[in-house]
């Protein structure tokens, strides 16, 4: 069954297509992978999936309930969470206040509350706290739990998005190309830690351009080109199909 | 309440001793003046850090915020004879109305834009306060009547004293209380990345408003109690200098550090009385002092404390 539908939809910038008419579908407990060359269309496409640009047209389902143009920040109440491309963390803030920050929905926010810290906030804060630890455990990254994030490497904060992301437990993650800019050890320990998640039962939307790493974790590939859809299948069909391969080597290197 | 956290902290206790000493060391009226002025100044710079230094969003509005909160207590309570609480309490649900309707289009800017837009409206409020004399006394401001709670009256200067001081007491504590909570913490992830705060399901123009009207009520009380105890209120209160010198006084202190508005408001407020005695020189050795200090301590002058944390450490 799948957990996430995309019909048709398109988003322009001024002239440019970014997005053109693409469909496909995310099947419940996948790790499904979203590829193409630079500036196809793939973060644009899952910045619409989650509420962060506006859909021009097409409509988008999660469990059958249309979540077209639905604000990002109420799409984490249906537990659909993310990781940017571009690193979004609180710099000047510790590890553990931005894993904490993943929590956001299921804590007390009272303004009321929390200036005279009353003991149901206390109590959240060390219940999340407590949580927290444990998933920053599971990544190796409990020694860092109280460093500063504008002190730690690259490596590491991608690390700690992920762990935000997951805080919830969340039914859809998108992760926007999680290992860019990683070593190889890295990679390895994150595509790792993706397939833990999805063994748990986490789907999971990669967007990523280590073909190794695709290759090895995704049980589906659609693949995007100019904003249009290009292929779709199992790696194993995806890595012999001749189209992808124009896309991705250029027109001589069927030949060659 | 129940209460399982630090309820009273090094900081606090702290400053509740140096404020107890404080009167001992005052000898008359004028330095009573300048004690609760600076301590008036440190309670509306609190809410203004709450806004810059943890959401990061800029106003340049707030002296003209806190002077119309006072205008609108004082001619409650001067013109129309209501008591004086209570036309504080009006007073900060005007402007709390105020600040919310403000809010919806203005926080919609970022940086220098939002800079702009609150100063336009900072303006706006001087040049209407100036101008509706029949109402305000125009630019020759107009007298205060006397302030009381609850029939008790404040005549002398240590009431007013020791009313600021727990003013300010109650704000450090409970902003600290704020800062660390889960509502605090979307603050400044706010302030850091807007995108993330969407991401993890905060609401950002919710909060933005939140703290916005939070931090005006906060300059309207203090605002007003100020006025009350000076006892005259004139438009040069919420001019374009007084807002500006709120922020030189958080950015000074130290922006997003809960003593950093404290120490900036101190000290911005107290050195011109200090410097008094150089005459021409006066400004000339303030705007010096400032240079410097923004110079060698960018992140403000409670950055002193961690220099010296640092140096601990280290031996």
């Amino acid at each position: 069954m799948s957990l996430l539908k995309i019909d048709g939809i398109s988003k322009s910038f001024g002239g440019l297509k970014a997005v053109d008419n693409i469909s496909f579908e995310v099947k419940e407990g996948t790790i499904h992978a979203l590829i193409g060359p630079n500036g196809a269309g793939k973060t644009t496409l899952v910045n619409m999936i989650s509420g962060i640009y506006t859909v021009d047209s097409g409509e988008i389902y999660f469990d059958d309930e249309k979540i077209t143009n639905v604000p990002t920040h109420k799409l984490v109440n249906k537990r659909i969470m993310r990781t940017f491309q571009n690193l979004e963390i609180c710099e000047n803030m510790t590890v553990m206040e931005n894993v904490l920050l993943g929590f956001n929905i299921n804590m007390n926010k009272s303004l009321l509350k929390c200036s005279f810290q009353f003991e149901s906030i206390i109590d959240d804060e060390e219940k999340f706290t407590h949580i927290a630890l444990s998933h920053l455990k599971r990544v190796g990254l409990e020694e860092h739990a109280y460093k500063m994030c504008s002190d730690l490497s690259y490596g590491v904060l991608k690390k700690v998005e992920i762990v935000r992301a997951l805080a919830i437990n969340p039914k859809l993650l998108l992760l926007d190309e999680p290992v860019a800019g990683l070593n190889g050890t890295e990679t390895a320990e994150i595509s790792e830690i993706i397939k833990e998640i999805a063994a748990e039962g986490v789907t999971v939307l990669l967007i990523e351009h280590d073909m190794k790493m695709i290759m090895n974790i995704s049980d589906n590939i659609t693949v995007v080109n100019f904003g249009q859809k290009l292929a779709e299948g199992r790696p194993s069909e995806i890595s012999s199909n001749p189209q992808v391969i124009k896309a991705y080597l250029g027109e001589g290197s069927l030949h060659a | 309440m129940g209460n399982k956290g630090v309820f009273l902290d090094r900081g606090i206790i702290t400053t509740i001793v140096i404020l107890s000493v404080i009167p001992f060391l005052l000898q008359n009226s004028f330095h009573y003046e300048i004690a609760i002025m600076c301590m008036l100044n440190a309670v509306i710079c609190i809410g203004l850090n709450m806004l810059v230094g943890y959401t990061g969003q800029i106003s340049l509005g707030h002296g003209a915020f806190a002077g119309l909160g006072a205008y609108v207590a004082v001619i409650l309570s001067t013109t129309f004879e209501f008591d004086p609480v209570l036309s504080i309490m009006i007073s900060a649900i005007v402007l709390a109305a105020m600040a919310y309707f403000i809010s919806k289009p203005i926080l919609k800017l970022e940086g220098h834009y939002l800079a702009m837009g609150t100063l336009a409206v900072g303006i706006i409020i001087s040049i209407v306060l100036t101008n509706e004399d029949q109402l305000t006394g125009g630019p020759d401001g107009m007298g205060v009547s006397e302030f009381s709670i609850l029939g008790y009256v404040f005549e002398n200067d240590m009431q007013w004293y020791v009313l600021s001081a727990m003013f300010l007491v109650f704000s450090i504590w409970a902003l600290q209380n704020v800062v660390n909570s889960p509502f605090g913490r979307i603050l400044r992830c706010i302030r850091d990345s807007e995108t993330a705060a969407k991401a993890i399901g905060a609401d950002v123009p919710y909060y933005k408003t939140y703290v916005f009207v939070i931090s005006v009520v906060i300059a309207t009380l203090a605002g007003s109690l100020y006025t009350y105890y000076s006892g005259f209120i004139s438009p040069e209160q919420s001019g374009f200098m007084r807002s500006i010198e709120l922020v030189v006084m958080i950015v000074f202190g130290g922006l997003g550090r809960i003593y950093g508005a404290v120490f900036g408001a101190i000290i911005i407020t107290a050195l011109p009385q200090f410097l008094t005695s150089l005459h021409d020189y006066e400004h000339m050795v303030y705007g010096a002092i400032i240079i410097f200090v923004m110079i060698f301590m960018p992140k403000g002058i409670v950055s002193i404390f961690d220099t010296l944390k640092v140096k601990k450490d280290e031996l």
